[in-house]
């Protein structure tokens, strides 16, 4: 224990130096800018930075990419709150909560419970970053087929059941993002499905543009139909992050912090599953249930703390078994090996300062969110008071510029199009867009697990139910289905939270 | 007036030209970026292919004064990211990385229609396949896993990274080498194969020694066999038997991994990397470590001795996907003879 | 969009259940082809695979589902009353004249940096100018402001244009298309 506490004490002490925080600061600064910008995440953030930094030696290199990383999945929240647009994948449920605080005229207030939610959620993932590494690392070699599978259909169904205010619909929706994901070509025998001979199909639908379309594009066109309206700050609405929310939601953030951890160590799945489990927590918990979506502090804290403290979550898991646990992790342990980091099971033995160095880089990347957080929070609100016909067109050439910038497609201009328009028309049916995109996230995980699964037991389905986790995942995916059927409710009432206590403490 | 400037122009030009042809006729050879080189990786970020890559493109940055940034473009088994260097503009500022074997049998899959003769190839590492066993199992030896699949037929299971993947390369050629099958486990890519061997979940991996050597040195997965002729020696770690001392027919070949340059480039771009290709890269000490360090070969080979070392690897793929019922176009027809 | 009567469970947007009755025949329809599709799907026998990893299990299954949600939502539409008559209220396209305009300009704008060489942040210039004029021009109108919005308009258009260019091709390292 106190051994950690030194560890990180030395290695903090080992990068303040003016220089190296300049580092991080502009680290932080750039990946808000990327995670601010629709259709560009923390991966593409975390992989232009390792380019830039290749000639700094290999600390300061990866405090800025931690800082990067860190700073994207938080930069994400601001185009969130104020556009209704999730800048990263990670904060579309934090569009749910915060854009409806800022149609409220509390923009600012809103800002400040993602910057308090963000740091508090590094911190608590910081926290088991730095005590518990060997020991959670190998949490990620407990999730075999059986597990993703459930955790999948998990991901698609919660978030379903959240957004909007008729779970069938999302669950559709959903489930069409889950098919969406099966076009192209599969991953076990490159057999190409859905393509129809389009040589472009094969490679299929890449999250990104999609989810600029149906979020982006789709909220351009739905801005623009309406005439201009003006948008109000109240008077009373203040930047400053508030302690009062923190202390009165602690409850939620801990919860939340833990669930964003545990999610990140898992292999697989990233910011964007854990922000959602974290909010289907704090509703679940919540004494104020029917606030959720109409500007809740709660599920917005929820959501915040929970995609933050995914990240020191992912890089448990990539500095002990060279497993990354989301998609910016990955291209940080590429990054980790061209700096001659070797992570791996001997880490700790090989390399034990080079752990709380890397609590340190996160320390320093939340100090630089909340000094964004108290300085540009009251410029971006600003942006509210511009005129929507001055934004939008901006925003159409990001979204199109951001879905061609990763991976230098014009075919992916093309998938950004035409999810744009089915995002407005399913939207205007009231079929909310966050379970379509979590679906096209989750169905690869679905569909090589089930297959993998199945064949590993011969087509026998009890490891499905009888391995303690898979167990687990499935009762909560079983209870939140029930729990829409009014009969089933009724029976189920306080039954429910107690099955569910064990996972939340997980 | 325009006419002045166009006639200025004109002059200006042909003096320069004259110039630089007059007063340094080696330099034209010399080739100077002037806007940064993406290389394109047509598989994951993080994967063995994305870290060679992103390796090498530091190196090749030291040398070319210009910034080489690496941008992944997944999908279709690499093919889509190949295939958007091999159309896009040739004017050398675009290539791709990945396996030669890839490159090489794009065509008879039918995934692409390209061939190795129209690419440069600037080789940096050769891999090798490992047969790695979790600790729990019994299997102590290359014998006693061909034993366990015999006596077992169709039961031990293998993990690799898919039908298209080296690791499904050796387990297929494994099995045929011994008469014997086993059950075909694929998951996303080398990386999750070797977790699944070392959580339990599979029992053994036929993917690359990179993938496995930390594993490996923690002692987490228990190494029965390189396929290769040769023992593979790595820091840290016994040196791994060649399966050829268990099985003496095996064919091995090594399978080069590089950067592929379109044909088409301006030449001046052929010569300036050939030229970094002899004098730097071939003694480069950050890819010899990398190769030290993560059980790989170094390999800096271009030219025609590039596309000679390869081949035999590229014949190997192409012949697998024939005999296993998944070609489009016969190997043959391509200029590629059975081996 | 509708402003019949209202659905009786749902608070938010009113989405009236005749538009639920038709797009459950959508989803019905889709899963019931993707399950077909599935069905027909190679079963990659010949690499003596087990049908349990065959390429066409899950979409097949994922096409079912949906088929089957369809046809919940179908009783649920008929139940609600998506059946009983209600006067049609024709469409007036010149109501939508906003959505279809900023659709249409985009689409436009799309298509012209993908297939055209014209340089990037000249497009972007045009259509940002075109873009706020014309959403602008009815407010700037009323306030006799015409002129000064023509101004705003094309320097944001310039600005947006070349400072994209910049930040992108500089500063991210990112192609154009």
């Amino acid at each position: 224990m106190f051994d950690g506490l030194i560890g990180f004490a030395n290695s903090i002490w080992h990068f303040a130096r003016p220089e190296v925080l300049l580092f991080a600061l502009g680290g932080s600064l750039v990946g808000l800018i990327i995670g601010a910008l629709p259709g560009l995440t923390a991966t593409m953030g975390v992989a232009l930075m390792t380019t830039l930094t290749l000639k700094l030696p290999s600390d300061q290199a990866l405090l800025i990419l931690i800082c990067t990383y860190v700073g994207a999945i938080y930069g994400g929240s601001r185009s969130a709150i104020l556009l209704n647009i999730p800048g990263t994948p990670a904060s579309a449920a934090s569009c749910l909560d915060g854009h409806a605080l800022a149609k409220q005229g509390l923009a600012g207030r809103a800002m400040g419970i993602a910057t308090s939610g963000s740091i508090l959620g590094t911190w608590i993932g910081m926290f088991f970053l730095a005590l518990f590494t060997p020991i959670l690392g190998e949490m990620a070699l407990k999730f075999g087929a059986y597990e993703f599978f459930w955790l999948a259909v998990f991901g698609v169904v919660i978030s379903g059941n959240l957004t909007g205010t008729d779970p069938l619909k999302g669950w559709i929706a959903g489930f069409i993002g889950l098919f969406i994901a099966a076009i192209g070509q599969e991953g076990m025998y490159a057999y190409d499905r859905f393509t129809f001979g389009v040589h472009d199909l094969s490679g299929g639908i890449a999250l990104i543009p999609a989810l600029v379309g149906v979020f982006g594009f789709a909220e351009v066109l739905n801005v623009m139909k309406d005439k201009p309206q003006k948008f109000i700050i109240n008077t009373y609405d203040t930047v400053i992050p508030k302690i009062r929310d923190v202390l009165q939601y602690w409850r939620t953030v801990i919860r939340s912090g833990l669930i964003g951890t545990f999610i990140g160590i898992v292999p697989g799945v990233g910011e964007d599953v854990a922000a959602w489990s974290s909010y289907a927590a704090a509703r679940r918990a919540s004494k104020e249930k029917e606030k959720f979506g109409k500007g809740s502090v709660e599920g917005l804290m929820a959501a915040e703390t929970g995609d933050n403290a995914c990240v020191p979550g992912a890089v448990i898991p990539v500095l002990t078994l060279a497993v990354p646990g989301s998609a910016p992790a990955a291209v940080l342990l590429a990054a980790m090996l061209i700096h001659g980091v070797r992570p791996g099971p001997l880490i700790m033995v090989e390399n034990p300062t080079f752990v709380y160095d890397v609590v340190a880089m996160m320390f320093f990347a939340s100090i630089g969110i909340l000094i964004y957080g108290l300085v540009l929070t009251r410029l971006l609100v600003k942006i509210l008071l511009v005129p929507r016909a001055l934004i939008m067109p901006v925003i159409f050439v990001l979204c199109a510029v951001g879905s061609y910038a990763i991976a230098s497609r014009p075919f992916d201009i093309l998938v950004m199009l035409v999810f744009g328009i089915l995002g407005l028309v399913m939207r205007s049916m009231n079929y909310p867009m966050a379970p379509l995109v979590l679906g096209i996230v989750l169905g690869d995980l679905l569909d090589k697990s089930l297959r993998r699964g199945l064949s590993l037991s011969d087509g026998d389905l009890t490891p499905f139910f009888g391995r303690p986790i898979a167990f687990v995942l499935f009762l909560l995916v079983l209870l939140t289905l029930l729990m829409n059927i009014p009969v089933a409710r009724r029976v189920m009432g306080q039954g429910t939270a107690l099955l569910l206590r064990p996972f939340r403490r997980a | 007036m325009q006419g002045k400037l166009a006639i200025r122009t004109a002059v200006a030009a042909f003096v320069a030209g004259t110039l630089g042809f007059v007063a340094q006729p080696a330099a034209a050879q010399q080739w100077k970026p002037t806007k940064p080189i993406t290389i394109i990786v047509p598989w994951a970020a993080g994967g063995s292919t994305d870290q060679v890559t992103r390796v090498t493109a530091a190196e090749l940055e030291k040398e070319l004064g210009q910034k080489v940034v690496v941008v992944n473009q997944p999908g279709a088994s690499g093919s889509i990211g190949t295939k958007s260097v091999l159309e896009g503009s040739k004017d050398g500022y675009t290539w791709a990385a990945g396996a030669a074997k890839d490159v090489g049998s794009y065509a008879v899959s039918g995934l692409l229609n390209t061939t190795a003769n129209d690419w440069d190839f600037y080789l940096t590492v050769a891999n090798q396949a490992v047969i790695s066993v979790n600790p729990n199992t019994p299997y102590k030896s290359v014998a006693d896993l061909l034993a366990a699949m015999k006596a077992k037929p169709g039961q031990v299971s293998f993990a690799t990274a898919g039908v298209n993947s080296s690791g499904h390369y050796g387990s297929e050629a494994l099995s045929r080498a011994a008469g014997a099958t086993y059950k075909h486990v694929s998951y996303d890519g080398g990386n999750p194969a070797v977790i699944a061997t070392v959580s339990g979940e599979t029992e053994v991996t036929s993917q690359l020694g990179v993938e496995q050597i930390e594993m490996i040195r923690g002692k987490r997965l228990r190494p029965l066999a390189v396929l290769a002729s040769k023992p593979l020696e790595v820091d840290g770690v016994a040196p791994i038997e060649p399966i050829t001392k268990t099985l003496p027919g095996f064919r091995t070949e090594a399978n080069y991994f590089g950067i592929f340059v379109p044909k088409g480039v301006p030449a001046e771009v052929i010569a300036t990397l050939d030229k970094i290709w002899a004098e730097k890269i071939k003694n480069n000490a950050a890819l010899k470590k990398y190769s030290a360090e993560k059980g790989a070969l170094f390999g800096p080979e271009y030219g025609e001795a590039a596309k000679k070392a390869s081949f035999p690897a590229i014949q190997g793929a192409a012949w697998i996907l024939q005999e296993g019922g998944k070609a489009k176009v016969s190997p043959d027809t391509l200029g590629i003879p059975k081996p | 969009m509708d402003q019949t009567e209202a659905p009786p469970a749902a608070a938010e947007p009113a989405v009236s259940p005749r538009v639920d009755f038709w797009s459950s025949f959508v989803w019905i329809a889709l899963g019931l082809a993707i399950a077909a599709i599935s069905l027909g799907m190679d079963r990659m026998e010949r690499f003596q695979a087990s049908i349990y990893t065959a390429p066409g299990l899950v979409p097949g299954l994922l096409g079912l589902a949906i088929a089957l949600m369809g046809a919940i939502l179908l009783l649920r539409a008929v139940n609600a009353g998506a059946l009983r008559p209600r006067r049609r209220r024709p469409l007036v396209l010149v109501e939508h004249w906003r959505l279809i305009f900023s659709l249409g300009l985009s689409l436009v704008y799309a298509l012209v940096i993908v297939a055209s060489a014209l340089p990037f942040w000249l497009v972007t210039a045009v259509y940002v100018t075109t873009f706020v004029i014309v959403f602008q021009y009815a407010e700037r109108r009323a306030s006799r402001q015409v002129p000064r919005g023509i101004v705003v308009a094309l320097v944001h258009g310039l600005l947006a244009g070349l400072v994209i260019q910049y930040a992108f091709e500089e500063l991210f390292l990112v192609r154009l298309p």
